[in-house]
């Protein structure tokens, strides 16, 4: 961190924002201070997605087994948040999901999953900034799935 | 889940070589969805239509960011290879599986390289991706914009049409 002056502006200026930005990245392999403040953030930011996917996996199964006629859409549904539950399971603490409870209605119920799973999706893009770069992938990609989940429910109930 | 992160050409920042890749990606769509198509009718015709629309629109969003980064964003290709034939509205539907497939994958990339506010825009455009893919695969998959487990280099495989 010494000041190299008029040299070290110049750089900067001529290539601002994408220098910028890459050097956020760059934090990642620093190992330092910022190093460890970003595995604070992305052990934090694990835990959530994990518990956010026990959540939704539950009201999954809830739905499923009070109605038949959702059921065989939400199964293969259901293995894909398995999967995304083992993505984040490293460093996550396993405390149990609530359990999740279904509205009577097959037509609501269809409609309420679509729901979970949207707002899921969008909760799972909120401090994406903050994470290393392969575990922002990774939550980017677990919420374009379950955006398409919520696109699959609506478009079968 | 490692990718091995090929970074070949020259000086550019991470960020704007994953905006090429994204935007070349983006050229390969709108060529794509404009044989996909000639070859189906009715609604899919019309949501091939509207996904091209979509494409268009990134493609010229991704095209500015490059030129804001200082960097040159390229033209389309005069044409592109599709890597199969496309005669029939169920091969049409594939190559829309696969465009979108390989649109995600880049954009994946671009949510690794990039930082605020870009990346959060770019999961949104991976979001949007993964969207068009279930609606012409009528299936869903577990992880949009991330290689398959079994080849890093490949786009998630579409076999279920």
């Amino acid at each position: 961190m010494r000041d190299a002056g008029p040299t070290r502006r110049a750089v900067l200026g001529a290539v601002a924002a994408a220098t910028i930005a890459a050097g956020v990245v760059g934090c990642d392999d620093g190992g330092g201070g910022s190093g460890q403040g970003r595995r604070k953030a992305d052990d934090a930011a694990r835990q959530r997605a994990h518990a956010a996917t026990g959540a939704l996996l539950a009201r999954y199964d809830a739905v499923a087994a009070r109605h038949a006629t959702l059921a065989e859409h939400i199964r293969p549904l259901s293995v894909e948040l398995r999967q995304h539950l083992t993505v984040f399971a490293k460093g996550a603490a396993h405390s149990a999901p609530p359990a999740g409870n279904a509205p009577e209605d097959a037509a609501a119920a269809g409609t309420a999953i679509a729901d979970w799973a949207r707002q899921a999706s969008d909760e799972r893009l909120s401090g994406l900034d903050a994470v290393s770069p392969e575990l922002a992938r990774t939550l980017a990609a677990t919420a374009a799935c379950l955006a398409g989940h919520a696109q699959l429910l609506r478009s079968t109930s | 889940m490692s990718t091995p992160r090929p970074t070949p050409s020259g000086s550019a920042t991470p960020e704007v070589k994953a905006l090429r890749d994204a935007l070349d990606a983006e050229h390969a769509a709108v060529y794509g969805y404009g044989v996909a198509g000639g070859r189906l009718t009715g609604t899919e015709r019309t949501q091939a239509r509207s996904a091209l629309d979509a494409h268009r629109a990134r493609r010229d969003t991704i095209a500015r960011l490059i030129g804001d980064r200082g960097a040159v964003a390229q033209p389309a290709a005069a044409a592109y290879t599709i890597p199969f034939t496309v005669a029939t509205p169920a091969d049409a539907t594939r190559l829309a599986i696969h465009l979108e497939d390989a649109v995600a994958l880049h954009l994946g990339e671009l949510v690794a390289a990039s930082g605020a506010p870009l990346r959060n825009e770019a999961a949104g455009w991976l979001r949007e991706s993964a969207v068009w893919a279930v609606r012409w695969r009528g299936a869903s998959t577990a992880f949009p914009g991330l290689p398959a487990p079994s080849d890093p280099a490949a786009p998630a495989a579409g076999s279920r049409t």
